[in-house]
């Protein structure tokens, strides 16, 4: 059903993208130099966005007319899928990491992120002890030499945290 | 001419910088043979690494890399049969079957050399049309840079692959990010949601490491039972493989795939992703033996090879003489200059002729050194491929983060990478083409100040826009290419529907 539809509900997608920034343009103030003002390019942006939203409706429909859909179609549901489970634990993991960079501090958060991501990462299969370790020092070497490098050498902040180095 | 190329190298002449470039060079080859790491990508995290460092040593460091970087994706190519960037699809074609038939050596040398000559060719081209341009393009007024701002998204849109109404909607989006912050000309800030942070507008390395970076890592982490890869490890290699004759023979072929190269890098928005598959049908299609094309000739991979380092000085060219990038890359080295305060341009030629020279020195340098480089190190970068993708992704995504807070030490920034690296993945996952974002984000700011400015220079009146000729031409291709590229899309869409309709 998804699928079928995918180009209508991109269409739809921008359709509504166009009608956000329609109603946002309403509220920015502009002075007047001439006919063309600040929330013009805005308007024209949303105006493109429809039509194109519209366009890709079209097509999308036509598409769905002669889709054929796939031979074998998984009867796994999306949020059990393990491609996705891995990907939306890796997006949650950053979030978390991003979340916690600057009152924890750089090495830290980093050594815990990197030990975690990549468990995530590894198949199931290879997840034991002795791999475990081996990201373990991965980790602590890489974010050491990241920040020590990135601080030192090249004088960029990263944050401190709880650690004062 | 040549008196400016001797001060372009003597600008470059120090230990500092050469060390400068042979680690771009290195870490360009090595992010390049990595599947899923590119030369963009490369960039776009040592671009924080260059705030500190003159505008010329900066500029060292990214050309090294992407110079590198585009040469790298051979040894994946050839070694694995997976691309290591999009630059050297086509050479899997050909460079693979003949790696298995025991000549991996060989592929690799021939792959090496001509990226080494296509990358010449395009610089060469790069240091005769660049300067021309730049003196056309100082009489450039508001008018003529709106209408190449809208050529250069039209082009862009209609050339990319597959859709071009999603290649528009892309460029609509990116657009759409340009205009938060200050509006350009009266300055009052649109579209920020009332975050202060947003005043300023999106910088373009969170968006860029967003948009290159974080949706490879999200993509990797779908492929976490790994296929199996089989890499060829045993290999020799002699000489560059090749001998006089085989050489000779590929010259011609040379010349049109460096041709090939440097005009699509020219062209705003596609780059070597799209010139080496160009490159590579076209010398399938002038050929005298077409059927021995994929069975492991080294046609295919002079072909392809050579086209993708072409397109690098090809690249270079819009974005000294326009400040419009050729290719992501490009968009990368814009920012690299920006933030060193300088404006690429026209004007750039007169003020900063050292550093443009200089540019073109480091070019050349940053590819005798791709060539012994990777050359002497071949064995050392088919190893890397070998290092897992779990220990590698989670690695890259922490000097994401680092690039992006390293910028203005917040925090903002970090959840903009985030939110752009989303975007992308969202977007991809629909077979929206990422390119025209880029572009339409750097170049919405142009096209809007120069309509802005027009307008009110000619005091409201439409009529510059079209009365001078070169504007006027500029625009009328764009309308050109629109009409026939929707054309072509209402074409293959009717035949589609015709042939399904066969088939029931």
């Amino acid at each position: 059903m998804f699928k079928k539809y995918k180009d209508v509900f991109c269409g739809g997608f921008l359709i509504a993208l166009a009608a956000v920034l329609f109603i946002l343009s309403f509220g920015i103030k502009s002075v007047a130099l001439n006919l063309i003002k600040a929330d013009f390019f805005p308007r024209l942006d949303a105006a493109l966005l429809l039509v194109l939203g519209i366009i890709l409706i079209m097509i999308g429909m036509l598409k769905a007319r002669s889709y054929q859909p796939e031979a074998e179609s998984s009867s796994v549901p999306f949020w059990k899928y393990d491609p996705t489970v891995s990907m939306l634990e890796t997006l949650a993991l950053i979030a978390l990491y991003i979340t916690v960079l600057r009152p924890v501090g750089f090495i830290i958060s980093t050594l815990a992120y990197l030990v975690i991501q990549m468990f995530v990462l590894t198949p199931k299969e290879k997840r034991n002890k002795k791999n475990l370790l081996v990201f373990c020092v991965i980790s602590l070497i890489v974010s050491v030499v990241v920040y020590l490098v990135f601080v030192k050498v090249f004088y960029l902040m990263l944050p401190a945290g709880i650690l004062q180095i | 001419m040549l008196e400016l190329i001797g001060i372009g190298f003597a600008e470059v002449a120090s230990v500092g910088t050469i060390l400068l470039i042979a680690a771009g060079v290195t870490l360009g080859i090595i992010f390049g043979s990595i599947p899923g790491l590119s030369a963009t990508m490369a960039i776009a995290l040592c671009l924080p690494l260059t705030y500190g460092m003159s505008p010329i040593n900066g500029m060292a460091l990214l050309i090294g890399l992407y110079i590198g970087g585009v040469s790298g994706g051979l040894v994946a190519a050839i070694l694995l049969r997976i691309p290591g960037t999009p630059s050297s699809v086509a050479t899997c074609f050909d460079g693979y079957p003949l790696a298995v038939k025991g000549q991996a050596g060989k592929a690799l040398g021939v792959g090496i050399f001509f990226s080494f000559l296509g990358t010449i060719f395009g610089v060469v081209i790069l240091m005769m049309v660049a300067p021309t341009l730049a003196r056309v393009a100082l009489k450039f007024s508001f008018y003529e840079y709106f209408a190449v701002g809208v050529f250069s998204m039209t082009m862009m849109a209609g050339l990319i692959s597959g859709s071009v109404v999603k290649g528009l909607a892309s460029g609509a989006i990116g657009l759409m990010f340009a205009m938060v912050g200050s509006a350009p000309i009266d300055g009052l800030p649109r579209l920020t949601f009332g975050f202060h942070a947003l005043d300023g507008g999106f910088d373009i390395l969170p968006v860029l490491i967003g948009l290159f970076a974080i949706s490879e890592i999200l993509k990797s982490a779908r492929e976490r039972n790994t296929r199996k890869m089989k890499l060829l490890q045993d290999f020799k290699i002699r000489g560059f493989g090749f001998s006089m004759a085989e050489f000779r023979s590929q010259i011609g072929n040379f010349f049109r795939s460096a041709a090939i190269g440097a005009g699509i890098g020219i062209l705003p928005g596609i780059g070597g992703g799209t010139s080496n598959i160009l490159a590579y049908s076209t010398a399938k299609n002038a050929s005298k033996h077409p059927e021995d094309f994929g069975t492991g000739i080294i046609d295919g991979i002079v072909a392809s090879e050579t086209a993708n380092n072409a397109t690098i000085g090809g690249a270079l060219i819009p974005l000294l003489t326009l400040g419009i990038p050729g290719d992501t890359a490009t968009a990368l080295l814009l920012g690299g200059l920006t933030i060193h305060g300088l404006n690429p341009g026209p004007l750039l030629f007169d003020t900063e002729a050292e550093l443009v020279y200089g540019i073109f020195a480091i070019c050349l340098i940053a590819n005798l050194m791709m060539l012994l480089l990777e050359y002497g190190g071949i064995k050392i970068f088919a190893r890397v491929l070998l290092v897992p993708k779990h220990i590698l992704m989670p690695i890259i995504m922490v000097l994401c983060v680092v690039g992006a807070y390293g910028l203005n030490s917040r925090i903002f920034d970090v959840w903009a990478v985030l939110l752009f690296g989303v975007l992308a993945y969202v977007m991809e996952k629909f077979e929206f083409p990422l390119t025209p974002i880029i572009l339409g984000f750097i170049l919405g700011p142009m096209i809007e100040t120069n309509l802005r400015r027009g307008l009110i220079a000619s005091q409201g009146s439409y009529l510059p826009f079209i009365t001078h000729p070169i504007s006027a031409v500029f625009l009328a291709i764009s309308l050109v290419i629109i009409i026939m590229s929707a054309r072509g899309e209402i074409l293959a869409s009717r035949k589609n529907r015709a042939e399904t309709n066969a088939n029931q």
